[in-house]
């Protein structure tokens, strides 16, 4: 009897063990938040991304086939960096791919410094590109820093000179805000205040209100998805006159509120699918078999998978530190046509693109929502070499 | 409980006479060994990090099963001392530079002073008032993990590092750090086992089977009750921060509503009131968790299903109906 419940249990604890795939020469993993918050941007379909770049490449590099594995972290860093570890440990993972919230890139960020592995992370803390880089990370989104400039900048040109924020009470929401107001106050703006809002708050219209009260003619969104979406929707409603600041909207965005809300909003965009042909026949293939237009966060994971895999091919191995050094050398080829560099600190130095949305009668409906306005140059936007505190960065 | 009720009429209380060395009978003492066994083995087929992830929970849940299963104290707030511990554990060696064991002592200990305050606030009520006191107070140290400076946030305690033990073996590597985890884990497995087949042991159950008749024996049920409360909370803290220890982090998980529900289901699973209902549960419910992992949110749904089954079916627990087969205590 007890022997019985024991052996069962041994083989049980070994089956499990046991039924690992067979490790492929390149084992890609992918690690994102592929429920809630951020999810729609990100998730599956830039997983999609991934799948239709190693496709494009040949499903295989040097004679091996690509695995590719994918968890949700669920925007917790001990989830995170225990399915990390594990596909190190056990699977032997090359590269982590997306790693779309910065409390886990920065977990992962210890784990993976002195191994053989590389991260291409979408988390965007400025930690990551200075006393938290590695010399096997890049980082594949705009950070605090530079997307506040990014957004923050053109208003003020267009003479927003009172900033009101809205942020949301996490790490991230925080360090956006400090940067924007870092950037605001050194162009000569004003910020007349700022509140904090909870993940559970769903009535933003206090705080709209109190920033009309305010006097402010810009209102600064540090927060993101949902949130965002309410906020914009409300303001609407109240008939805020400030100009909306997002710093993270996307085309799923408007999809999901519609673009009679995001009225005369004006921002920056790392990929617009119906920016050039280029894009639009990108957009077409994806399409075709996701069903929709890709975002730009499935756009980026698609141009460094791209970069990543050609680097594999080129030094002939799965050397990191070799692999990383031909993607410095090379610049990366993006989708508008144009190229990009990285950094030793992490840092991809990319032009960004300025856009303001349609009014509903110019957009032809179907995921047509942007008037792309111009380019705001990769290096006015990117953070100064010369004052990071990246070890890797020196020399 | 009426858990409780229901286990101890089919089993009659165990006689002194009978076999017993640390307070193993010869049924425990035979499972223990097979469980040692089991530890020795399991790592040449198991990857070593997820036994750990393991032993930490069964101790966990060994200290949750000494309040629930012996004293009859349902907490709902034992992530206030878990995270808390991992939390202190974290910050003693990150920030103050302590060694690992001294670090692993100071969540420990921290743990069990919270548990001292929290317990001597919460005993004064019975039932459902205590565990709605306990989920209270633990939600309020969620708030203050979530605000405090010192927590870091969102991103929690990071990069914590293995250190050596004793400055004698260095915990980097993981099998260094399993075999260390395991004897920490079989000491506590004995510990408790000689907790609750001790007089003081007798005592705990008495209250939980009925605190009335107890007091009119003349025991002050109130301090035992504490007694209890606090030495499960240590032995929380002190689970957090091995589990901090191994894993390099703490952070807002370990202090969640999550991990007070999560070591409920782990003893109803494994059998409440018994020592080795939280071994068999920490496994099955861990698997469970770490199998399904790909499925995502999923996991939840099957968690709540088995729960149910077990709710229904197996009120005693595997352990539980085992016992009831061997007519022996596990």
């Amino acid at each position: 009897m007890k022997t019985n419940w024991l052996k069962a249990a041994v083989s049980a604890i070994a089956l499990g063990a046991m039924s690992l795939p067979a490790y492929a020469d390149v084992t890609i993993g992918y690690l994102a938040q592929l429920t809630g918050g951020s999810a729609d941007l990100s998730g599956e379909s830039a997983l999609h991304a991934v799948r239709m770049a190693i496709d494009e490449f040949g499903g295989k590099v040097n004679g091996e086939p690509i695995n590719v594995l994918s968890a949700d972290h669920m925007g917790k860093a001990d989830v995170g960096m225990s399915i990390a570890r594990e596909w190190i440990d056990q699977k032997g993972v090359n590269l982590l791919l997306n790693v779309d919230n910065s409390a886990v890139a920065l977990a992962v960020s210890d784990l993976i410094r002195d191994k053989n592995v590389s991260m291409m992370m979408a988390a965007a803390s400025t930690k990551l590109i200075n006393e938290k880089c590695g010399p096997h990370q890049v980082m594949t989104v705009l950070d605090t820093a530079s997307v506040a400039r990014a957004v923050v900048l053109p208003q003020l040109k267009a003479g927003g000179k009172k900033w009101f924020f809205i942020t949301v009470d996490y790490a991230l929401g925080h360090e956006l805000q400090a940067r924007a107001t870092e950037a605001i106050t050194a162009a000569g703006g004003e910020v007349v205040g700022g509140v904090a809002h909870t993940p559970t708050t769903t009535d933003f219209s206090a705080y709209l209100l109190q920033a009309q009260a305010l006097g402010a003619t810009n209102i600064a969104l540090a927060t993101f998805g949902s949130w965002q979406n309410t906020i914009a929707k409300q303001a609407q409603e109240f008939g805020v006159k400030a100009t909306l600041a997002p710093f993270y909207l996307s085309d799923t965005d408007f999809k999901a509120v519609g673009l009679d809300v995001f009225q005369g909003v004006s921002g920056t965009i790392l990929f617009y699918w119906d920016q050039n042909d280029a894009t639009r026949a990108f957009a077409k293939r994806y399409r075709e078999s996701y069903g929709r237009p890709p975002t730009w966060a499935a756009a980026g994971m698609y141009e460094y998978t791209r970069h990543y895999l050609r680097a594999i091919d080129a030094v002939d191995g799965t050397d990191a530190d070799k692999i990383h050094a031909w993607m410095r050398e090379h610049p990366m080829e993006l989708i508008n046509g144009s190229t990009a560099t990285i950094r030793k600190d992490g840092v991809t130095v990319r032009d960004v693109f300025s856009y303001r949305t349609k009014t509903p009668a110019e957009s032809k409906g179907d995921w047509d929502y942007l008037v792309i306005t111009g380019t705001v140059p990769g290096d006015e936007v990117k953070p100064d070499l010369a004052q990071s505190t990246c070890p890797y960065a020196k020399g | 409980m009426s858990s409780a009720a229901t286990e101890t009429r089919p089993l009659p209380m165990e006689g002194r006479d009978s076999f017993q060395f640390l307070g193993f009978t010869r049924a425990r003492a035979i499972f223990f060994l097979a469980f040692v066994v089991v530890v020795v083995v399991s790592p040449l087929a198991v990857y070593p990090i997820f036994l750990m992830k393991v032993y930490c929970f069964i101790i966990f849940a060994c200290a949750y099963n000494l309040l629930l299963g012996y004293t009859g104290l349902m907490s709902f707030g034992h992530a206030a001392f878990f995270g808390m511990g991992a939390y202190l554990c974290g910050y003693a060696a990150t920030q103050w530079g302590l060694p690992v064991g001294l670090a692993v002592l100071a969540g420990t200990a921290y743990a069990g002073l919270l548990g001292l305050v929290f317990g001597w606030i919460a005993i004064r009520r019975q039932g459902l008032y205590f565990g709605m006191i306990t989920l209270a107070l633990a939600q309020m140290v969620y708030f203050v993990a979530l605000k405090a400076p010192f927590t870091g946030g969102e991103d929690g305690i990071q990069s914590v590092p293995r250190g050596t033990l004793f400055g004698l073996v260095d915990l980097s590597s993981n099998m260094a750090l399993y075999w260390t985890l395991s004897v920490i884990l079989l000491a506590v497995l004995v510990f408790y086992n000689r907790i609750v087949h001790s007089p003081f042991g007798q005592v705990l159950r008495a209250i939980r089977n009925n605190p009335d008749r107890t007091k009119s024996l003349g025991v002050d049920v109130d301090r035992f009750k504490l007694l209890s409360f606090v030495i499960s909370a240590a032995l929380s803290g002190f689970a957090a921060s091995l589990k901090t220890v191994l894993f390099g982090i703490a952070t807002l998980t370990d202090v969640s509503l999550n991990i007070s529900t999560e070591v409920v289901l782990i003893n109803l699973v494994g059998g409440i009131g018994t020592i080795f209902g939280p071994v068999v549960g920490s496994y099955v419910i861990l698997m469970l968790e770490q199998f399904m992992a790909p499925y995502g949110p999923w996991v939840l749904l099957i968690q709540g299903i088995v729960f149910m089954l077990f709710v229904l079916i197996f009120r005693q627990g595997i352990v539980g109906e085992l016992q009831k087969r061997l007519k022996t205590h596990l």
